[in-house]
């Protein structure tokens, strides 16, 4: 091989080594910093039981719960690793739908679900929300997740 | 890493500070101990990377005070960074389209 074609041949194996680096760490970046699953999981079990005691009608157990909740999944979700959430139509469309199916669950189960129904019943129902708000908050987180290490984004669509 | 060309910034160059931009290029901020658990370094080599960032206007550091425990160090690109990351990957692909483009 002549000199010259040997020292491109360098060139470029270390310029796709660094873009590999890029690549890594960027990905490592945002697996390591992603919300844990557990903040989520407290998220799903406190607006299931929120919604039991509004089914049971103890509207002040679960105004109680509701400002205790707030107050503690908002310091749960500020405790974070890394700031920056992407902001473009795709992913304000993906936090509408996700929103919207955890409302849905939670107020067509507060309207169809009678007052007296038995308490295993109602047991096995918050069982059931908790667990698909749990998975819908983490398809969002996810989402978020894959297109942040991909950079799959605009230049302004980061906030 | 033995790339010497002119077009390359040679403060993003190092593969320590290469790493950082990268990582911070993630997020609008990343907390300064996630920044140690990514890069896998120790402290003091991550502050003294990260003063030389600073200094060249690339990066910056914020200390927040937290409801609860001790104050935590952000750290963010700046403009500045985040574009002379942009035209180092610029230059890092031009090199591989001379040869496959």
């Amino acid at each position: 091989m002549e000199p010259s074609k040997s020292k491109d041949c360098s060139w470029q194996e270390d310029a796709q080594n660094q873009l590999n680096q890029i690549a890594q760490t960027r990905t490592a970046a945002v697996k390591i910093s992603m919300r844990p699953w557990w903040v989520d999981a407290v998220f799903g079990v406190i607006a299931a039981a929120a919604m039991v005691l509004i089914i049971r009608r103890l509207w002040i157990a679960a105004t109680i719960l509701g400002v205790v909740g707030v107050i503690s999944l908002f310091l749960l979700y500020r405790n974070t690793k890394r700031e920056g959430y992407i902001a473009d139509e795709r992913a304000v469309g993906v936090n509408a739908i996700v929103s919207a199916a955890v409302s849905l669950l939670m107020i067509s189960a507060i309207i169809l679900i009678p007052k007296d129904v038995s308490w295993q019943i109602l047991l096995a129902l918050g069982v059931a929300q908790a667990l698909l708000i749990f998975v819908c908050v983490r398809i969002r987180e996810h989402y978020q997740v894959r297109r942040l290490a991909a950079k799959d984004y605009g230049k302004y669509d980061l906030i | 890493m033995t790339i010497e060309r002119q077009s390359f910034d040679n403060i993003i160059h190092s593969p320590t500070r290469l790493r950082i931009c990268a990582a911070l290029d993630a997020g609008t901020a990343v907390e300064f101990a996630t920044l140690e658990e990514v890069l896998e370094i120790s402290t003091s080599l991550l502050s003294k990377q990260l003063k030389i960032l600073v200094d060249a206007g690339y990066v910056e550091l914020e200390k927040r005070v937290q409801i609860v425990g001790r104050p935590r160090v952000w750290v963010s690109l700046t403009n500045q960074g985040k574009l002379a990351l942009q035209l180092h990957i610029t230059a890092l692909k031009e090199i591989l389209g001379e040869s496959f483009g």
